[in-house]
């Protein structure tokens, strides 16, 4: 009776897993970026993984319906067999290599953006998020975590001339589709973490230092960024929105974004001719402001 | 050994020094194990309370998003140190290791009750923590800086962590005093032929996680006082310079990661500090009861050997993005996947121990089969986050609840669980309560699966760990919701079954069936004593000689189906 229930259970639980996962009634979102790679990793180590899983629960039920105690049951008696443990270390070995093997492969290139990749500076704080783009120049300013202040938000220098350019966004982020998009990523107060799930992607980002992800959205949409590092009570609320929209749209919205210039009422950098962008920067103190509201929360509180 | 005439083991006399001072191993195992329990229970309280606002949000009020961090924090920190570490340690090894290798004692007796006391000091400065301004901390188990400690980021970040420090600091204490005891007792105290090779393997595991408690909890120990200079001194150890409430704090030039670094040196051989001993428990619950030698002792003992030494560097498994050097992440991938052939090697040998046996299924069996069943899927899910880039999407998402609770959570509590139901007529005499304890057993065991496989579902779609809600999370589908919904219920459930084991623990002690002098026919050396319960000394006159490895089970030819381990050497039969 033990017996059989015991090894029900054991071939529930390798049957029903299997069919759970198999079944895909719940499984990763749909992918939106380039790391579909990613995505092939995460099949073949749950095929893997799951294969042993399975047959050793199927073992461990036979096991039980064969060889529970009875009447004139006696247990052999052996206990070595070094050609089989041999043979079962190399399977396992050559499993694990052919889960790491590619898997290090895709590594590499997720530490190696590309060159002509977008870069845009993820700046996390409690509890929201904040952007800073590029700008004409297509160069992040230099910044510095000493430079914060409440008129400096994004403590950026500028003595960098690279800086003044450079846009600040503080509601959804619109990135291109299909261009690369390179996050370096800041944090003013503690450690947070920017996770896009359709993206697939995740990084810290760190007081004092800055950390790198990379991904090409490949399809328009909204997609939620979540911060997934405990960054005190509100940690839940810490959302932001990407908005992936064809190149030509995503052009006409970034000429709209305010400038750090105008922003901290720099004077006119030297060698760059942006004339133009202050002019067009005018109207968008409110798209600034147009923010969520865990945004309009903690910039509230940043600013008592 | 000799010194049998008027060796200095005089029975002591009146309660105190009895029960309470008591420098018996065996006294001081019941204690640890009665303490850890106890927290283990308030552990799972807080659990409850955890799943109570995911499974029904907004149903109740008491649960905010401040306190839901102390609750998560304190379930953590408790599960992990104040319950498992102490009780697998403190409880198993120390009434075990002089039992199971025939000494009178531990090496150290004196050392051994203040290492109950210290921890009992721990425990005690943990639960004050919940009652100082602020209250406890709510920085997540694994204290991260700067947010554990920056006052306005989560609640507890002044007294509540330093306290919480200071408690795990005298814990830090307490587990070196004991683990000296335990590795000197097993390499000084083997009685006359226990060789090392001849250990059963639970004191090979517990000796063994032993040496890596006295090797890793130094850096949680040093990383702790660092936190608390930050803290309490204004250090900048693990700060740098910070922006938090419109102003430039005083801190500079510090690295919050240095800190994750010397807590993941401490907390991955921590995981297998908590393992490895239910791993030797179950291994030798198994051989017992499937009447059958475990299959390749050897290997067994140096894949053990093999997991303790890679468990050190691996540690920043926990760590790939967390902002270190993304480089490290090539090693700290291979160095994982490595560290899966031995565990593999060990999960083989139990499943090829059970074929063709001849399965008792009592209560310590099925928890120790779940135990197998339980860290295979904890195990295999542990290749998805080991292996650097699939552990991107996953990080810090419920996946990774799902997986640490299954291999080291659940795996250790149903080891445990084997090996109190295992030893308890060796304490009080008396058998556990069958039915109850197989009661116990279905709920636990299908109710983990029944919390656990699901939350990996909830965690593929990329629902984060520490979330007080997941409302509005437009990437995971309605039914989410459902899931956890369901998950709650169980652990109520599972949580509520609890309640059959504490009442079997404690109305055996006095009604349990008689359980004589070896219930399980068990080859151990343990079951071997001139007592049932043994008293002061463990042994007569003289302590036992060993002639043969503690798996002596079916051998052709024998009159028994085991022959105890100090049965004299000619004799075929026990």
């Amino acid at each position: 009776m033990v017996a059989t229930t015991l090894a029900l259970i054991m071939f529930g639980i390798g049957i029903g897993g299997a069919a759970l996962v198999i079944s895909k009634v719940w499984w990763f979102p749909e992918l939106a970026s380039n790391w579909s790679s990613i995505d092939d990793t995460l099949v073949i180590t749950t095929i893997v993984t799951g294969i042993v899983f399975v047959v050793l629960h199927l073992i461990m039920g036979v096991s039980i319906m064969k060889f529970s105690t009875r009447d004139g049951l006696v247990a052999k008696n052996w206990h070595e067999n070094h050609k089989l443990e041999k043979t079962l270390i190399i399977i396992v070995s050559i499993g694990c290599v052919i889960l790491l093997g590619p898997a290090l492969g895709i590594y590499a290139n997720y530490l190696d953006a590309p060159e002509d990749a977008m870069e845009v500076d993820v700046l996390g704080w409690q509890w929201a998020w904040g952007y800073r783009l590029p700008g004409e120049d297509g160069v992040l300013g230099r910044t510095n975590p000493k430079l914060f202040s409440n008129s400096n938000f994004f403590g950026v220098d500028p003595d960098d001339p690279a800086s003044h350019d450079d846009q600040l966004v503080f509601g959804p982020l619109f990135l291109p589709k299909d261009r690369p998009a390179k996050f370096s990523m800041r944090a003013k107060d503690v450690i947070h973490s920017f996770y896009i799930p359709e993206f697939r992607i995740k990084m810290d980002a760190v007081p004092g230092i800055i950390t790198e992800s990379w991904a090409t959205p490949i399809k328009t949409g909204n997609f939620q960024v979540l911060c997934t590092e405990l960054c005190g009570v509100s940690h839940y609320l810490m959302r932001s929105t990407v908005m992936v929209v064809e190149q030509d749209a995503w052009d006409g919205w970034a000429q709209n974004q305010m400038t750090v210039a105008k922003m901290m009422n720099l004077s006119e950098p030297e060698p760059e001719p942006t004339e133009k962008d202050e002019t067009a920067d005018e109207s968008d103190g409110e798209v600034a402001e147009a923010t969520e509201s865990a945004d309009v929360e903690s910039t509230d509180s940043e600013q008592e | 050994m000799g010194h049998d005439e008027h060796h200095d083991h005089h029975e002591p006399q009146g309660i105190w020094a009895k029960y309470i001072f008591s420098q018996d191993h065996k006294v001081i195992a019941v204690q640890y194990t009665i303490v850890a329990l106890a927290v283990g229970g308030f552990g799972m309280v807080l659990s409850w309370m955890i799943r109570l606002q995911l499974g029904f949000p907004g149903e109740f009020d008491f649960i905010r998003a401040d306190n839901y961090l102390q609750f998560v924090t304190q379930h953590g920190m408790i599960m992990v140190v104040y319950l498992l570490t102490a009780l697998l340690l403190g409880g198993f090894g120390n009434y075990c290791i002089p039992l199971m290798i025939g000494a009178r004692d531990m090496a150290f007796p004196v050392l051994n009750m203040l290492s109950f006391w210290t921890y009992f000091v721990s425990v005690i400065l943990m639960i004050a923590a919940f009652f100082v301004p602020g209250g406890a901390s709510g920085g997540g188990w694994t204290l991260n800086p700067p947010q554990s400690i920056l006052p306005g980021a989560s609640p507890g970040a002044e007294a509540g962590i330093q306290m919480l420090i200071a408690s795990l600091a005298v814990f830090v204490i307490a587990g070196t005093m004991g683990g000296l005891n335990y590795v000197t007792t097993v390499l000084q105290l083997r009685t006359k032929g226990m060789t090392l090779m001849r250990m059963p393997l639970t004191v090979w595991s517990i000796f063994i996680a032993s040496i890596l408690a006295l090797l890793a909890f130094p850096a949680l120990f040093v990383g702790g006082v660092m936190l608390f200079f930050d803290s309490a001194l204004g250090t900048s150890f693990f700060i740098p310079t910070v922006f938090q409430g419109g102003k430039l704090l005083a801190y500079e030039g510090g690295n919050p990661i240095l800190y994750q670094h010397l807590f993941w040196y401490f907390g991955h051989p921590e995981v297998y500090i908590v393992i490895l001993p239910a791993m030797g428990v179950a291994s030798d619950i198994i051989s017992t009861n499937a009447r059958k030698p475990i299959f390749g002792y050897s290997a067994m003992v140096w894949s053990m050997i093999a997991i303790a030494v890679i468990s050190f560097i691996v540690w920043a498994h926990h760590m790939f993005i967390s902002g270190m050097n993304p480089f490290f992440g090539y090693w700290f991938a291979i160095a994982t996947l490595i560290i899966a052939v031995p565990s593999a090697v060990k999960t083989f040998n139990w499943v090829f121990t059970l074929w063709e046996g001849n399965l008792q299924l009592n209560t310590p069996m099925l928890f120790a089969i779940g135990f197998v069943s339980t860290f295979i899927i904890g195990g295999l899910t542990g290749l998805f986050l080991g292996n650097v880039i699939a552990d991107v999407p996953l990080h810090d998402t419920y996946f990774v609840i799902a997986h640490f609770h299954l291999v080291m959570g659940i795996s250790a509590i149903l080891g445990i669980f084997a090996g109190i139901y295992y030893w308890y007529p060796k304490v009080t005499g008396r058998l556990m309560n069958e039915k109850m304890g197989k009661t116990h057993f279905w709920a636990t065991f299908v109710g983990a699966y029944l919390i656990f496989f699901p939350m990996f579902m909830v965690g593929v779609q990329g629902l984060p760990r520490r979330y007080f809600s997941f409302s509005g999370i437009t990437s995971a589908p309605e039914s989410v919701g459902g899931l956890n919904t369901f998950i709650s219920v169980w652990a109520l459930i599972v949580g509520v079954a609890q309640i059959i084991f504490l009442v079997n623990l404690v109305i055996s002690w006095k009604t349990g069936k008689e359980a004589g002098h070896n219930p399980w026919r068990s080859a151990g050396l343990e079951w071997q004593t001139p007592d049932i319960v043994p008293g002061h000394g463990n042994w007569g006159a003289e302590t036992p000689v060993v002639t043969r490895w503690p798996y002596e089970y079916s051998t052709p030819g024998a009159a028994e189906d085991f022959i105890a381990q100090d049965a004299p050497a000619e004799s075929g039969a026990g």
